[in-house]
């Protein structure tokens, strides 16, 4: 897990702080700044606990479009990384409780066999199994599954991950254990490829 | 049970991925938008379509799809075989573009309607054969209308805001290069 984040930390450093500020006085390319540096975050939050891409590409819009109306309201008390991913994880299940679209399975299949650079085989195994994962986490409750997908996704710690979500670090390690076992249970059968189709 | 085995599974399964140019066009385009009207343009634009629809949902409700499909190539076909038009659409249109179907518009100047969802915006791309006919007539709010290959083309969203996003069923790169008037 490298791109383990520090969410803990209390004070900004100066760069972030200087983007920020722009953006709340309402700087464009302030804000398109901040807007590379989270997309691939964001999006993929918003893809692991959805399972779709165009559901995806919703949320991670409505995910920025909140961001620039509310940048005003972030004081720098919390982590700014803290505070985004509240925002992300917020749009998620607002979204699901909207009951938007859900993702057809073979949606992922169909993109890997008509993007074919590399190996067309290599790549739909790799995408197959990929997808079986997706889809296990999809039919997670929602509890478990953003959980799952901010350790994962993210990386994040336990203690990282209760602050996101305003729970204690033992409600965290709990839905974990409780969806490692689902996961662990119906995804067995990778068990035994594990290793032959590395990414 | 032991589930050491599952971390590098979930690890690679859930990875973190880039996400489509397409994201940034369908940031900055709301903010586009919000930052053109002034706030008093935009209530009276609000209360007109709301009269609009009004009215046109006293008018009835749009046509049913005649063929329901996601398939860029099978509505391709079914246009060409029932009304003799070629609408050229991308072979994978942009991941915010979700194709509904299409139906055949009857009259003296034949035209096709191809309906989708652009992002969570109902969208259609209605196509005449005759360039200069008369212009076509939709329901919906924005519908910006240009000659083509001796076809006519208008592209129509209940929801402004949905417009450029449109534009990606046939120009999946992103709406760069697209300009509305």
């Amino acid at each position: 897990m490298e791109q383990r984040l520090n969410l803990s930390k209390m004070v900004l450093d100066a760069h972030d702080r200087e983007v920020i500020e722009a953006c709340q006085r309402g700087d464009a390319d302030a804000f398109r700044l901040l807007f590379e540096t989270h997309r691939d975050r964001v999006y993929s939050i918003a893809l692991r606990y959805s399972g779709n891409e165009a559901t995806a590409m919703d949320i991670a819009q409505e995910t920025f479009l909140k961001l620039l109306s509310r940048i005003g309201e972030f004081r720098g008390e919390a982590s700014f990384d803290s505070w985004l991913y509240r925002l992300v994880v917020n749009c998620c299940l607002d979204h699901q409780r909207r009951g938007r679209r859900l993702a057809p399975f073979l949606d992922g299949l169909l993109d890997a066999v008509c993007t074919s650079a590399e190996s067309a085989l290599y790549k739909l195994m790799r995408s197959e199994r990929e997808q079986q994962v997706q889809e296990v986490v999809k039919r997670l409750p929602a509890e478990q599954r953003i959980v799952v997908v901010l350790r994962y996704t993210e990386g994040l710690s336990y203690d990282e991950i209760a602050e996101v979500l305003g729970c204690s670090p033992g409600t965290v390690a709990s839905r974990l254990n409780r969806a490692h076992k689902v996961l662990g249970r119906r995804l067995s059968h990778l068990r035994e490829v594990r290793g032959g189709l590395h990414g | 049970m032991d589930n050491r085995w599952l971390q590098p599974v979930l690890e690679r399964g859930l990875a973190r991925v880039a996400a489509p140019g397409e994201l940034w066009d369908r940031v900055q385009l709301p903010q586009q938008q919000q930052s053109k009207r002034p706030a008093m343009r935009l209530v009276w634009a609000m209360a007109a379509a709301g009269l609009v629809l009004a009215v046109l949902g006293l008018r009835g409700s749009r046509s049913p799809l005649e063929l329901r499909s996601a398939s860029p190539a099978e509505i391709q076909a079914w246009v060409k075989a029932n009304s003799g038009l070629d609408v050229e659409l991308a072979a994978r249109p942009a991941v915010s573009v979700r194709l509904l179907g299409a139906h055949i518009i009857p009259g003296a100047n034949p035209a096709v309607e191809v309906s989708y969802l652009a992002g969570s915006y109902e969208a259609r791309l209605v196509v005449s054969k005759d360039p200069g006919a008369s212009p076509l007539t939709v329901h919906d709010i924005a519908h910006p209308e240009w000659g083509m290959n001796g076809e006519r083309y208008l592209l129509s969203c209940a929801d402004p805001a949905g417009l450029q996003i449109a534009c990606l069923l046939c120009h999946p790169g992103g709406a760069h290069d697209v300009t509305l008037n």
